[in-house]
Order: structure tokens, then C-alpha cells, then sequence
């Protein structure tokens, strides 16, 4: 990438290495939909007010996060970055989620 | 922000092409299913006026009917349901589930496990249909694939039009004004106008009907939720609905309690919980005349906006509510509102027109949007005369769709009207008629030259609809009947039928005059109409 370019042609594919947009879009099909679950499962623990309604809220809520990880997918200028940055919130919301779980939902998650 | 929004703009044209075709099929179909009931009436000529619901005692009577009516056909089922029109239908429809039944499979109702009951309570022979209905399911259920595929396939591309519509609004810089811009006759620019104008036209719509439909389906989609705090998932909606004991088949015949008190009291509920009116939309009874029965009796609908299905619960040997109250629940009744919002049962006529409207400018935006990809495309073919195929196959899978769509499902109407009433796998023929006929667009769409197709399936489907109401007329049963018998959903229906109708007729006409411009060959307008795309 001309990380210089006078003129900004930075959407241009032709100054992009050939693997950036594979990348981008398998991140923007299972990376939002890992990153999305995660932090889901997080707010659903984190919401205040019942289980139920944090249930709901978080699961109504998912839809906008989703939205957002494709955009800033395709919006960042390293495709590399945003591939650690998106696996690297994957690893810390879930962890942080299964932290906060209780054994009984944890078991049922495991199946 | 130069640079942020062209890559916004790609990932706009490709999520768009990848999925339109899909999207189209939702929205258009989405859109007609708004007049669901409206359509079922139509496609049910043996019902009348003399049919519908005008008050608590013509709730009653039906109800009442329907019991005798399922006594007498269908003592052993294991449950009946009675469902109410609401003021825009006509008709009591009885449906029961066998109890020998081997295979307990699920099946829509055809002639062989529902009947249907008249204003006077009595039943009444009807044309097996799905009528509406079939809109409305095919909306999100698809068709010819297991339910549970079709849903995540409907789910995947509602998340591309999610994401479509938030990079369409980031790639138009100027979209205020581009709402007053219409350029006609200028090729790619016209279409890029139209696409701006129906996308910007109803954009709180699509939106809203977007977001709201995802979550329609969301416990599907992202259960991790719900998982997150519940490690069985039936908890959660156990705990948002009524409890009652279990009550399993006890093989004792006992007689039953009468409906009408039962009908009475549940009325009073919900009156006395100033929840809007309290027409009664079904009435479930399981294990009828068994000592073990219940009968759930839930409220119509189009009550309130949340979709909320209150129902009350009764012993139907005593007579008595057994219900529990549910848990009440900000978060649930939020997601209420968002289904109610997204199916608009409780829309009255005038909403309801927007809803539709909105809807068609939906469509027209994805048609729009899919023509325009290749619109895009032609100014640059190195040899017009042998496009590549990938252009080809686009162009016609664009016509088949935006075009051969439609004919099928008006072909889907005819059906209806054509084959014999009391045909043995009716409503099966009349849904095969829309994907007979849209195939055969499809095909016809792969041989003729792409004007052609076009200007040909937009006609077939502007006579096909401009026919109906004429059909009807000529067979006793139009407009004019309408109107003297006071069947007003009927009217409009004909009248909706006969302006979609032009309406297609229209575009027929429009495309066949085109004459594509010579100009737009020339380098320059095409890069004015890129950097359009990219919001410059």
C-alpha cells in the first residue's frame, strides 16, 4: 500500500495486495458474526434490570453492533489491524463473558 | 472522510448485487402481504358482507358454530383452532389436528382439516386457498426449502440490506438535495436518481422495517442473548408466558363448559385493562370434550401495536380462567412494539397505505439499484454486442426478477380464480402456478434479446392484472357487484389490482420507447456518473 498517495486513491484495488479483500470480506462474514455473539453474551450479563430484559435488549442490540464491525471491516486502512483488533475483542469479550457466567450457563453452553 | 466513503461505496454496490435478488423477493412480497387479509377475501368469493364480524355477538355465534361444526366432523382431534376475522376479513376458519394422525406433521389448511363458518354460524363450502397468507409466509419462510434454511438465508440478506442501507446513507454526501434530483432520460443518471429518490423517499421506513424485521427472528439469529442468561432457552419465554397447570389427554369424555361466558369474561379483561378494543382473534381448545380441555381464547391483533398475543386460559370443563399473570417485562414489551411496528397488524387504512407505499418504494429501490449495477456496467463494455457473462447472467436474473416476479404472482391470482373450487390440492396448484410462471420468465429471459424480455414480461404482468377485475366482471362477481353488495375491501382491491396494473403497463411502454443515448458512450458523463456514485 502507497501509504503516501498524494491523490488518496486508497479504494482503488489496484494499489492493495491481492489477499486484502478475500480477508476483509471472510473477517466481515464470521469475524462480525463471532464479535457480535461475544459481545451480545457480554451486555446480556453486563445490562442492569432483570435477566430477561437484559436478554432481550442485548439480543435487540446485536443487529447495530454487527452493522458496525462491517463498516470499520471495510473502513479501516490496514485489513491486517482490523483483523487482530476484531479477533483480539473476540478473545476479550468472551472471556471476559465466561468470567462472568455462572457454572450452569457456561455447562449449557458447552451442550 | 474522502477515503471512508469510497470504500462504503463498493461494499454498498456488491452487498446490494449479491443479495438483491433475494431482497427482492422479501420486500415485494412483504409489501402485498400488508393487504393479506384484504387479499384472502378477495381470493374467497363464496364468503360475503353477511360474513364478517360486526360485534361480540356475531364473535359468538361463530365461535359457537365452529364447536358444533368440529364436534360433529372432528370429535377426536387433539386441538382445535378457531380464528376471527378482523374488520378486513370475512369468516370463521376451523381447523383441527387429528389425534391418529402417525406422522403429527404440520400442514396449512386444506379441505381435508378445516372448514369454515359463516356470519350465521353455519359452515359454508370455500375454495381451498391460502390467499393471503401465502404472501406473508413466503416473505420470510421462502418456499420448495425447510423452513429453519429459508430463515437464515432470509436473516443473512436482511443483514446485507442492513448494511446496504447504513453505507448507501454514508456514500451520499449529498442526499438532501439529490431527494429533489431527478434527471430523466439520462441513462445511468436517471437510475441512480430513481435508486436515491425511493432509497431516500422512505429511508426511516426502510430502516425501521429492516431493523425491525431482523428482530422479529433475533432468538434465531443470535441466541447468545438469550444463552447468556438462561442455560435452557425455553426458561425465558416460559417465564413471559401465562402458567398453567399441564393437563394431559385423560380418554374421559366430560361435557364442556359453554364458550360464550368464556368469551364473555375474556372480553371484560381486557376492557377492564383499557387496552384499546377487545375483539376476540382466536380461540384454541386442546383435548376437546376431554376432561382434561383448555380453551385459550387470545385477543384479535390489530388491538394495540405491541404484538403482545394476550390470551387468557380456561379449564373448559368448569368454565374457569386459569391463568397466572406473566411477568412484566420492559425489554419484552420493546421487542412487542418492534414486531408490531414491523407487521403493522394494528395499522388502520390509512397507515396501512403508507406501510404499502413505503413498501413499493422499497422494492422499486432494490429494482432500481439491481438495474442500475448494470446500467453501470454497459457504458464500459469493451464489445456491447457480446457482453461478458457475468454481465449477462446479472442482466438476466435482473429481468426474470423484477419483472417475471410480479407476472407470477398475478398468475398466482388467476390461479385462484381458474381452477375448479373444489379441486383436490388446490392451494398446492395455485402456489405451483407462481413458480411455473416465473420460471417459464426465466427462461424466456435467457432467450429473448434484454429489451425485449423486459418490455414483454412487464406487459404480460400489466395484462394479467389489468384482466382480473375484468374477469370478475364478466363472471358476475366485479366491481359493479361490489359495490351494490357494499363490498368494500373487494372494491379496492380491484381498483389496487386495475392501477398496478397501468401502472406496470406503463413501464412496459417506457422501456419499449427508450433509445439508449449515444452520448453516454463518451468517457466524460461516465466519470461524472462515478464520482455521483461516490457521493461527489
Amino acid at each position: 500500500m502507497a501509504s503516501a498517495a498524494p491523490t488518496r486513491t486508497a479504494g482503488k484495488a489496484a494499489s492493495r495486495p491481492g489477499w486484502e479483500m478475500p480477508l476483509r470480506i471472510t473477517l466481515a462474514l464470521f469475524g462480525t458474526y463471532g464479535l457480535t455473539s461475544t459481545s451480545t453474551a457480554l451486555l446480556a450479563r453486563l445490562l442492569p434490570g432483570s435477566a430477561v430484559d437484559a436478554s432481550i435488549v442485548a439480543s435487540m442490540l446485536s443487529f447495530a453492533i454487527a452493522t458496525s464491525i462491517v463498516i470499520w471491516i471495510f473502513a479501516a486502512r490496514s485489513a491486517l489491524a482490523v483483523t487482530g483488533w476484531v479477533l483480539g475483542l473476540m478473545v476479550g469479550t468472551g472471556g471476559l463473558f465466561w468470567l462472568l457466567a455462572p457454572a450452569d450457563i457456561r455447562a449449557g453452553l458447552l451442550g | 472522510m474522502k477515503g471512508f466513503r469510497q470504500t462504503q461505496s463498493s461494499v454498498h454496490t456488491w452487498t446490494g448485487l449479491l443479495v438483491g435478488w433475494v431482497l427482492f423477493l422479501i420486500f415485494i412480497n412483504g409489501t402485498v402481504a400488508y393487504w393479506r387479509e384484504e387479499i384472502s377475501h378477495w381470493m374467497r368469493p363464496e364468503l360475503s358482507a353477511a360474513d364478517m364480524v360486526h360485534g361480540p355477538a356475531d364473535e359468538t355465534r361463530m365461535v359457537e358454530g365452529a364447536i358444533n361444526a368440529l364436534t360433529s366432523r372432528a370429535p377426536n382431534a387433539t386441538g382445535w383452532t378457531i380464528t376471527l376475522p378482523s374488520e378486513r376479513g370475512a369468516g370463521a376458519q376451523a381447523v383441527w389436528q387429528e389425534r391418529d394422525d402417525p406422522a403429527r406433521r404440520f400442514r396449512w389448511p386444506d379441505a381435508s382439516n378445516s372448514l369454515w363458518i359463516g356470519g350465521d354460524g353455519q359452515p359454508l363450502t370455500v375454495r381451498e386457498t391460502r390467499g393471503g397468507d401465502f404472501f406473508y409466509r413466503v416473505h420470510f419462510d421462502l418456499h420448495y426449502m425447510p423452513v429453519i434454511w429459508a430463515r437464515w438465508l432470509v436473516g443473512f440478506c436482511s443483514m446485507f440490506m442492513l448494511v446496504a442501507i447504513v453505507t448507501g446513507i454514508i456514500t451520499h454526501k449529498k442526499i438532501f438535495r439529490d431527494f429533489f434530483t431527478f434527471r430523466p432520460g439520462k441513462g445511468q443518471r436517471s437510475w441512480l436518481d430513481g435508486h436515491n429518490a425511493t432509497a431516500v423517499l422512505a429511508l426511516p421506513f426502510h430502516l425501521m422495517i429492516t431493523y425491525t424485521g431482523l428482530i422479529t427472528l433475533m432468538t434465531l439469529y443470535m441466541p447468545w442473548g438469550v444463552l447468556a442468561n438462561f442455560s435452557d432457552p425455553r426458561a425465558i419465554f416460559a417465564e413471559l408466558q401465562p402458567k398453567v397447570p399441564p393437563a394431559p389427554y385423560a380418554a374421559t369424555p366430560t361435557p364442556q363448559a359453554p364458550i360464550g361466558a368464556m368469551l364473555e369474561q375474556a372480553r371484560q379483561v381486557w376492557q377492564s385493562d383499557n387496552q384499546g378494543d377487545s375483539r376476540v382473534g382466536m380461540v384454541r381448545i386442546s383435548n376437546p370434550g376431554d376432561a382434561s380441555a383448555r380453551v385459550t381464547i387470545s385477543r384479535h391483533s390489530t388491538s394495540t401495536i405491541a404484538a403482545d398475543h394476550a390470551a387468557i386460559i380456561f379449564d373448559g370443563v368448569s368454565g374457569k380462567a386459569l391463568n397466572s399473570p406473566t411477568a412484566d417485562s420492559a425489554g419484552e414489551t420493546a421487542r412487542q412494539v418492534m414486531i408490531g411496528l414491523h407487521a403493522g397488524r394494528f395499522a388502520p387504512i390509512t397507515l396501512r397505505w403508507f406501510y404499502f407505499v413505503s413498501g413499493l418504494a422499497g422494492t422499486a429501490m432494490v429494482a432500481t439499484g439491481l438495474v442500475m449495477w448494470t446500467a453501470k456496467r454497459r457504458d464500459k463494455l469493451s464489445d456491447p454486442a457480446k457482453p461478458p457473462f457475468g454481465f449477462r447472467l446479472v442482466e438476466r436474473l435482473n429481468i426474470a426478477t423484477v419483472a417475471g416476479l410480479p407476472a407470477g404472482m398475478v398468475a398466482m391470482f388467476w390461479a385462484n380464480r381458474l381452477l375448479p373450487v373444489g379441486m383436490a390440492e388446490r392451494w398446492p396448484a395455485e402456489v405451483q402456478t407462481l413458480f411455473i410462471t416465473w420460471g417459464l420468465c426465466l427462461i424466456h429471459a435467457c432467450l429473448r434479446p434484454a429489451k425485449r424480455a423486459w418490455v414483454e414480461q412487464f406487459g404480460l404482468a400489466s395484462l394479467l392484472l389489468l384482466g382480473l377485475p375484468i374477469f370478475d366482471q364478466m363472471r358476475g362477481g366485479g366491481l359493479w357487484q361490489h359495490v351494490v353488495d357494499g363490498d368494500w375491501i373487494r372494491f379496492w382491491t380491484d381498483i389496487v389490482l386495475l392501477a398496478l396494473g397501468l401502472l406496470m403497463g406503463t413501464i412496459a411502454i417506457k422501456v419499449q420507447r427508450h433509445k439508449p443515448r449515444v452520448v453516454a458512450r463518451k468517457a466524460r458523463p461516465n466519470r461524472e456518473a462515478a464520482l455521483a456514485v461516490a457521493g461527489e
